[in-house]
C-alpha cells in the first residue's frame, strides 16, 4: 500500500510536475547506467562503444522486467487464491457464530490472524444483513477488535486506510461509533469527508444530519450528487432543510435544494409564496430549476401565475421548463401563451417543449399545431409533427401527418 | 571518385542520424510509458468511496448521453452490440445507431430484433450529413432510435447521429464493440466532477477469443492467432502509455471513434465530424482542443483507463494493412491540415510537444525506420558499414521495442489485471518480444505506403472483413437452420 505522503502527492496540484520529473529523472539515471557500462566495453569507436552498452542495459531490463513480471503474477495468483480460501473460511464461520452459535472462538482468532480479509467480510456482511442477526454481527466485529483499530483508523493520513475505516464504521449502528464517524468529518482528504457525509445520513442523529444537508449549498456539485442518495426519507427533517434553503440568499444553497427535489421525485408540502419568490432570482440556473423540480412542491393553482411569468422569461432556457412544467402540472390557463410560443419561437427545444405542453393540456390545440406545422419553415414544421406524432399515435392527425412526410 | 567519398559520408551519416532517431524515440515512448505508469499507480491509489458510483447509477442529475454507433455493413454484429448498448447501466441514455446506407440488411436485423417502426422523430441539421431517408424507434420501450441514411462515411454518419441526438453528451461506440457495463458511468464521471471536462476517452480491448454472454465480455482470454496477440500488445502499449501520459498533460490528440464520450455544444461549435478526412476522431479531437482554446474555454480532455470497451480486431493480413493504411493516411491528414499549432506557444504543450511528437515520430516514424533498414541493407552491400554497425542498428531498434512492449504488458499487469492466468501472461510476454521481430517492420512498410496512398489522394477506407462475436455467430447458426 503507497504510504501517505505518497498518496497526499498523488492528491496534490503539484502531482503532475511531479510525475514529469520523475519520469525524465529515471530516464536520466537509465541513460547514466548506460554512460556508466559503457566503460566496460574495451573497443575504439565511441558510438559502437555506447550501443553496444545500451544494448546490454537493455537486455537486462528486458530480462529483469519479464521476470518480475512472472514472479509477480505468480504470487499474485497464489495470494489471490490464500485471500479467497480466508475469506471463504471467515465467511463460513460468521455464519456459524451468526445462525448456530457456534465457532465463535475460532472466528475470533481467525479475524486477528487475517485482519484485512475480515474486514471485508464483516463489511460486506453488515452491509447487507437486517434485523438481529445484524445486531449480532455488529457484536461480533466489536468483540474481534475490528472496529477498534477502524475507528483508530479514522484518523489515518492515509486517506485509502480512513476511507476503509469510515465504510466499516458507518455501518455500525452504536452512539459511539456515530460519535467517531462525525469526527471523521474534519479528515483533511475530500474522499473521506464524502464517506463521513454519508455516514452521518446513513445512521446518524438527526441533528448531524441536519447539519450536513445544511451544508449541502457549499459542496462540490458531484458531491451533491452521491450525498442526496443517502438522505432519509424523514418528512420533517427534509422539510426543514428545504424551506431553510430555498430561502436562502446565495444561489448554490437554492440550487442545491432543488437539486435534490429533482432527485428525489417525490412532493414536499412547502410555503406557497417559495415559487414567486424564486422565479425572481436573478440566476438563470435558479430558474430553470426552478421550473425543473416545481411540480414536487406546488400545485396547479398556486403555480399558474408563477408559470406564466416562467413562459415570459428572457432566457429561452427558463421558458422551456416553464412550458415543460405546464404540461406537467396540467395549467390550462397557459395554453394560448404555449400556442403563441410555438407559433413565434425560433428555438426549436422552445417550441418543442411548448407544442407538446399545449396538446397534453388540449386536444383541441391539435389541429392549431397541425396548421402551424403546415405553415412553418421546414425544421419548426418537422418539430411540430414529432410532436403531434408522439401522444397520438393511430389517431387520424398522426397518420395523416405520417403521410405528408 | 569524389561522389563516392561523398555518398559514403552521407550514407554514414544519414545512418548515423537515423540511429539517433531512433534512440530518441525510443526515449520518449519510454518516457511516456513512466508517465502512464505513474498515473495509474495514483488513479489505483486514489480510491473512491463505492457509494459515489452507486450514487451516480440512480440519480438523475447525471447528464443523460447519447450514444452514437454508426453501422455500415454490420449484420453480423449488430444486434448484439446494440442489446448490449441497452443493458449498460447509466440513469438516462438514449442509443442512436445510424444505419450509414448498408447493403446487406443491417436495418432489417435491427428493425426485426427491437420491432421498430417509422417514426417521425425531428432531426436537426446542425452539421452537415447526407440525407436521411427513415427514421425508427422501438415499440418495445427500448430507447433506441435508428436513422437510416444514404452512404457518406463514419463521419457523416456521425453527424446525422449528433442531429438527431437529444442529449448534451455524445458517445460514439463502433457498431462492431462493446461497452462494459459500467462504462458509461465512469467516462461520465469526470464531466460531474469537472465541468470543464469537454471530452473522455476510454480504454480500447482486444474482444477476440473473449468469452461473450449477452453482449458482455464475461470471460478474458488471448487468442491463440499471434496477429491477435501482437495486437493486443499494441493497444496495450499504446493506450496505457501514450494516452494516459498525454492526457495527464491536457495534450490527448486523438480519443479512439470505438468509445469516447463528448460534449455535444463542444462538437458542435468546432464543426462536427469531416467527412473529407479518413482519420476522423483525431481530426475531431485536434478541432476540438482549437475551438476551446479560440474560444479561451478553460478546458480538459481526459483519458480514463477503466472504462473499458471491447472491440474486434482484424485477424487476416489484408484487413489489418487496410486498417494501418487509414490510420497512417488519417494521422497524416490531420498532422497536415493542422500544422498550424506546430511550435505555436498560444498552443501550450499542444503545440510545444504533442503536435511535434504526433509530426516527428508518429507520422514520419515510418518514413524515417524504413529508410534506416533500406540504407542499412544497401550500405551492407557496397560495403560502407560494416557488420557490427549493421548488427547495431538492428538491435537497438529492436530491442528497446521490446522493452516498451514488454513495459506495457507490465502496466497492465501492476494495474489492471484483466488477464487472469499465467499462461495469458506467457503468451503476452512472448508477443511482446516477437511483435518486435517482423510484425512490426511489416506494419512500418504498410505504413510508409500509406504516405504514397495519401499523395495520390486516396481518400476511401477499405473493406474491413468482420468475424462477429463468437456466441453471436453460433446464436445465428441456430437461427437459420429451422428456415433451411
Amino acid at each position: 500500500m503507497p504510504s501517505a505522503s505518497l498518496i497526499a502527492l498523488f492528491h496534490s496540484p503539484r502531482w503532475p510536475l511531479a510525475a514529469r520529473t520523475a519520469a525524465f529523472v529515471l530516464l536520466a539515471l537509465f541513460l547514466a547506467v548506460t554512460w556508466w557500462v559503457a566503460r566496460f566495453f574495451p573497443i575504439e569507436n565511441g558510438l559502437v562503444r555506447h550501443a553496444l552498452a545500451f544494448i546490454t542495459v537493455q537486455l537486462a531490463l528486458l530480462a529483469v522486467l519479464a521476470g518480475q513480471l512472472i514472479i509477480a503474477k505468480s504470487i499474485a495468483i497464489r495470494s489471490e487464491h490464500t485471500q479467497k480460501a480466508r475469506r471463504q473460511r471467515l465467511e463460513s464461520l460468521l455464519t456459524d457464530a451468526l445462525l448456530f452459535a457456534k465457532n465463535r472462538k475460532q472466528l475470533l482468532a481467525d479475524c486477528a490472524r487475517w485482519p484485512r480479509e475480515a474486514e471485508a467480510v464483516f463489511g460486506s456482511a453488515l452491509g447487507c444483513l437486517r434485523g438481529d442477526t445484524r445486531v449480532e454481527a455488529e457484536r461480533v466485529f466489536i468483540e474481534s477488535g475490528l472496529y477498534e483499530k477502524c475507528i483508530e483508523h479514522l484518523h489515518s493520513k492515509n486517506p485509502n486506510i480512513a476511507l476503509t475505516a469510515v465504510t466499516l464504521v458507518r455501518e455500525v449502528d452504536r452512539d459511539s461509533a456515530r460519535e467517531a464517524v462525525r469526527s471523521a468529518l474534519l479528515h483533511s482528504f475530500p474522499i473521506v469527508r464524502l464517506a463521513a457525509r454519508v455516514a452521518v445520513l446513513k445512521n446518524g442523529t438527526d441533528e448531524s444530519k441536519r447539519e450536513i444537508l445544511e451544508q449541502m449549498g457549499s459542496l462540490p456539485f458531484w458531491q451533491r450528487l452521491a450525498l442526496f442518495h443517502y438522505v432519509p426519507n424523514d418528512t420533517e427533517l427534509i422539510r426543514v432543510f428545504l424551506e431553510k434553503s430555498l430561502n436562502a440568499t446565495d444561489d448554490e444553497t437554492v440550487l442545491a435544494a432543488l437539486e435534490f427535489l429533482m432527485t428525489r421525485q417525490k412532493a414536499f408540502p412547502l410555503p406557497a409564496d417559495l415559487p414567486v419568490k424564486l422565479a425572481s432570482s436573478k440566476s438563470p440556473e435558479v430558474r430553470i430549476k426552478l421550473f425543473k423540480a416545481l411540480s414536487f412542491f406546488c400545485d396547479a393553482r398556486n403555480a399558474a401565475p408563477v408559470l406564466l411569468t416562467g413562459l415570459s422569461d428572457s432566457d429561452w432556457r427558463v421558458r422551456s421548463m416553464a412550458a415543460r412544467a405546464c404540461g406537467v402540472l396540467r395549467v390550462r390557463a397557459a395554453v394560448p401563451r404555449l400556442l403563441e410560443i410555438a407559433a413565434h419561437s425560433q428555438i426549436q427545444t422552445e417550441v418543442a417543449h411548448a407544442a407538446r405542453a399545449a396538446l397534453v393540456l388540449s386536444e383541441d390545440t391539435s389541429e392549431g399545431l397541425a396548421a402551424l406545422a403546415a405553415a412553418a419553415s421546414p425544421e419548426m414544421a418537422a418539430v411540430l409533427r414529432e410532436v403531434l406524432m408522439q401522444p397520438l399515435q393511430g389517431e387520424p392527425v398522426a397518420q395523416e401527418l405520417k403521410a405528408q412526410s | 571518385m569524389n561522389w563516392k567519398v561523398y555518398f559514403t559520408q552521407a550514407m554514414f551519416w544519414y545512418e548515423t542520424w537515423v540511429i539517433v532517431y531512433l534512440f530518441a524515440i525510443n526515449s520518449i515512448y519510454f518516457v511516456l510509458m513512466l508517465l502512464g505508469l505513474l498515473e495509474l499507480l495514483r488513479q489505483r491509489a486514489t480510491r473512491r468511496d463505492p457509494v459515489q458510483f452507486e450514487a451516480m447509477q440512480f440519480s438523475n442529475l447525471m447528464p443523460p448521453i447519447s450514444i452514437l454507433t454508426p453501422a455500415f455493413n454490420e449484420a453480423l454484429t449488430i444486434r448484439q452490440s446494440v442489446r448490449a448498448m441497452l443493458q449498460i447501466t447509466y440513469p438516462e441514455f438514449e442509443v442512436v445507431v445510424v444505419n450509414d446506407g448498408s447493403t446487406d440488411g443491417t436495418l432489417q436485423e435491427l428493425i426485426d430484433e427491437f420491432h421498430l417502426v417509422p417514426s417521425l422523430r425531428y432531426h436537426g441539421n446542425a452539421l452537415k450529413a447526407k440525407a436521411v431517408l427513415g427514421v425508427y424507434e422501438s415499440t418495445q420501450g427500448h430507447p433506441l432510435v435508428v436513422i437510416d441514411k444514404q452512404n457518406g462515411g463514419k463521419a457523416d454518419a456521425l453527424n446525422a447521429g449528433i442531429n438527431a441526438s437529444r442529449y448534451p453528451l455524445v458517445c460514439t461506440v463502433d457498431s462492431d464493440s462493446l461497452l462494459e457495463q459500467d462504462a458509461l458511468l465512469q467516462v461520465g464521471a469526470p464531466f460531474v466532477e469537472d465541468p470543464r471536462t469537454i471530452a473522455v476517452g476510454g480504454l480500447i480491448r482486444v474482444a477476440n477469443s473473449c468469452g461473450i454472454r449477452n453482449g458482455m465480455v464475461v470471460r478474458t482470454s488471448l487468442s491463440k492467432l499471434w496477429i491477435v496477440r501482437f495486437q493486443v500488445v499494441e493497444y496495450l502499449r499504446a493506450f496505457l502509455g501514450g494516452r494516459i501520459a498525454f492526457g495527464s498533460m491536457n495534450s490527448l490528440l486523438i480519443i479512439s471513434g470505438a468509445f469516447g464520450l463528448f460534449s455535444k455544444k463542444v462538437v458542435i461549435g468546432a464543426g462536427g465530424y469531416d467527412p473529407e478526412t479518413v482519420g476522423e476522431d483525431m481530426e475531431l479531437v485536434v478541432r476540438m482542443h482549437k475551438y476551446a482554446l479560440r474560444e479561451k474555454l478553460d478546458y480538459r480532455v481526459a483519458f480514463l483507463p477503466q472504462p473499458v470497451c471491447w472491440t474486434e480486431v482484424p485477424e487476416s493480413y489484408k484487413t489489418l494493412r487496410r486498417q494501418r493504411n487509414r490510420w497512417q493516411r488519417g494521422t497524416i491528414e490531420t498532422l497536415w491540415r493542422h500544422r498550424d499549432m506546430l511550435f505555436r506557444p498560444k498552443y501550450g504543450w499542444l503545440g510545444l510537444f504533442a503536435m511535434p511528437y504526433f509530426v516527428l515520430f508518429e507520422g514520419l516514424g515510418p518514413l524515417v525506420e524504413l529508410s534506416g533498414y533500406i540504407f542499412t541493407i544497401v550500405g551492407l552491400a557496397w560495403g560502407i558499414f560494416d557488420w557490427n554497425f549493421a548488427m547495431l542498428f538492428f538491435v537497438a531498434a529492436v530491442l528497446y521495442g521490446m522493452i516498451l512492449s514488454t513495459a506495457a504488458v507490465v502496466l497492465e499487469e501492476m494495474t489492471l489485471k484483466r488477464y487472469p492466468d499465467l499462461k495469458n501472461l506467457w503468451a503476452l510476454i512472448l508477443a511482446a518480444v516477437l511483435e518486435s521481430l517482423g510484425f512490426k517492420q511489416m506494419l512500418t512498410l504498410w505504413r510508409c505506403q500509406a504516405f504514397i496512398d495519401f499523395a495520390k489522394g486516396r481518400t476511401d477506407w477499405g473493406q474491413m472483413e468482420r468475424t462477429g462475436f463468437k456466441q453471436m455467430a453460433a446464436r445465428k447458426v441456430a437461427q437459420r437452420i429451422p428456415g433451411e
